[in-house]
């Protein structure tokens, strides 16, 4: 609840590295009980569904995929990024038992993606530029991401790109390792980002800016300390969260640590425009889109400390 | 007339559609659809698209008739067959092919198999519960007839109880192959990048493409309603008609 006592809903698509987004906010009484509630916290099954509720106006506030928001920005959606989700956090998957040591290796294989929406998408478009891989070097297969892993188990793919934790799952387990970690080779690499509805922002600025002083927040009480992570681990895989098992989340966050990072959530001109460049590259948009179309910084300039210890259910 | 009737009701309903389309943000109006079909067509995306999506279908229905059809004639004539397989039947029936999806990127991987597949599982069970349910039905007094004149085994089988249950038959094709084209959308959810069903989750996924997820709409309506006139002929048959009292 704002001030004001008007609820925002605070979505999140399927996928978990959105962490601090959710972190603020929750539903069932027994999490309500151990974080700040300054929103409610709803899981939308699919980034259209999520989409589609931002566009309705529906949802006022969302973690939504970076090119998405860009692209509803240009089309006149009154939506704005104020802060950054997380930073890193997708993997290209292979087989145990496969020869693939680098991107390389990859050429003229079959390459799960969850759509050429997705910045996942970016990510393999990045590799292949970055491997001397041409376009029709890889077949890229759209796949949604629960699937992927059994999409690998059964040779279908021979690599898969997602976010997490349905890479981890597969080398949880057993049959899979991981090839490249956004981390290692693109370390700044946005994926979700916290958007809000303009009307909130006009209306409700202090209700975006006490959003955004608590996503970060909970970015740098993830990064103080490891049994953070655990107990942030424990809250999101409640049935009411991600509903994920806590073991999963637990990998993911710690295996290793900055596999996901949630430190680092300044918005950055020369970050975004250069992803808005991949994604012209990549056909998701179709002219270049101007930074402040799509962003508004002040809510990251004015940001104050907030002190928070959730604890786990 | 009649048909006169039936343009004017679409006209009517595009009408209503416009209207509620007017102002949303989402909501495409006619015209954006038809923009966007138009576009569709150009590129040649269309052509394509449908290809794909009626490919599977024929295959997934075509293999569902051959299958479903004797397995329903079997159940519907022997009731040992149908206590063995009715509640395995009846057990699988509600399960949407969505739920299949997993299972079928397993077996078939990803390609055209695994579309095909659950649209042969749409159409497969209400197949074999029309075809049982047309075999049960056929009427005592034309088997006791026969019998009388002497007619029994295949012969009994082949005059009496096929040409008595086709109607019922002929009725549940129509609806399964209606169900399989339902399906599309969920079939083709299974890593490919063609086909109806394709169209709409890829439009959906784009940023603002609405017009191009409600003319995939509008083209699979259009093709389910070609399919279904065509199957209607089915209905015209002189082996059929004395089922059918009104004409279609």
């Amino acid at each position: 609840m704002n001030a004001k006592g008007e609820r925002i809903d605070i979505a999140q698509g399927t996928g978990m590295p959105g962490m601090p987004g959710m972190t603020p906010a929750a539903d069932a009484e027994s999490i309500a009980a151990r974080v700040p509630q300054i929103a409610r916290y709803v899981r939308y099954g699919g980034w259209p569904e999520l989409k589609e509720a931002m566009i309705s106006g529906k949802v006022k506030a969302a973690m939504m995929l970076a090119p998405m928001v860009m692209d509803l920005a240009d089309k006149g959606v009154p939506v704005k990024v104020v802060a950054l989700g997380h930073r890193s956090g997708a993997v290209i998957m292979v087989r145990k038992d496969s020869p693939y040591r680098s991107f390389a290796d990859l050429k003229g294989k079959r390459i799960a993606i969850p759509s050429r929406f997705a910045v996942d998408h970016l990510f393999v478009r990045k590799l292949m530029a970055a491997n001397g891989l041409k376009d029709g070097d890889l077949t890229m297969v759209e796949l949604s991401p629960p699937d992927m892993p059994t999409a690998l188990m059964a040779d279908a793919v021979d690599a898969y790109a997602t976010g997490e934790p349905f890479g981890a799952k597969a080398e949880m387990d057993g049959y899979a390792r991981v090839l490249y970690m956004t981390r290692d080779v693109w370390p700044t690499y946005i994926c979700c980002v916290l958007t809000v509805r303009q009307e909130l922002i006009d209306r409700h600025p202090e209700t975006v800016q006490l959003l955004v002083d608590h996503v970060l927040a909970a970015g740098r009480w993830l990064e103080t300390s490891p049994e953070h992570r655990t107990t942030a681990a424990r809250i999101a895989s409640h049935p009411s969260m991600f509903n994920q098992a806590f073991e999963l989340i637990k990998w993911v966050m710690e295996r290793p640590p900055d596999r996901v990072t949630y430190g680092d959530l300044r918005l950055m001109r020369s970050e975004f425009d250069e992803l808005m460049r991949l994604c012209l590259d990549a056909k998701i948009i179709h002219r270049p889109i101007e930074y402040s179309t799509y962003v508004d910084e002040r809510f990251m300039k004015n940001a104050r400390p907030v002190d928070m210890n959730p604890t786990a259910p | 007339m009649t048909r006169l009737l039936s343009v004017g009701v679409l006209m009517g309903l595009a009408a209503v559609w416009w209207l509620a389309a007017s102002g949303s943000v989402i909501f495409p109006t006619p015209p954006q659809v038809l923009r966007g079909m138009a576009e569709l067509a150009k590129n040649g995306m269309l052509v394509r698209h449908v290809t794909a999506s009626l490919y599977r279908v024929t295959f997934g229905y075509g293999l569902a008739v051959l299958l479903a059809i004797p397995l329903g004639i079997l159940m519907g004539w022997s009731p040992t067959a149908f206590t063995a397989f009715n509640p395995a039947v009846q057990m699988l029936r509600p399960i949407s092919p969505i739920a299949w999806i997993p299972l079928a990127i397993l077996w078939f991987g990803v390609g055209d198999l695994g579309p095909t597949f659950l649209v042969f599982l749409a159409s497969f069970f209400p197949l074999v519960v029309g075809t049982t349910s047309g075999v049960q039905m056929v009427g005592r007094e034309y088997i006791r007839a026969a019998q009388n004149f002497g007619i029994t085994g295949f012969k009994l089988f082949r005059t009496i109880i096929v040409p008595g249950a086709l109607p019922t038959i002929i009725t549940s094709m129509r609806v399964a192959l209606g169900v399989g084209w339902l399906v599309v959308v969920a079939a083709e959810m299974v890593g490919i990048n063609s086909g109806l069903g394709y169209l709409i989750i890829d439009s959906r996924n784009a940023g603002m493409r609405y017009d191009l997820v409600v003319a995939g709409m509008i083209i699979i309506g259009t093709i389910g309603l070609l399919l279904d006139v065509v199957m209607r002929r089915l209905e015209t048959l002189k082996e059929v008609r004395w089922r059918f009292v009104r004409g279609s």
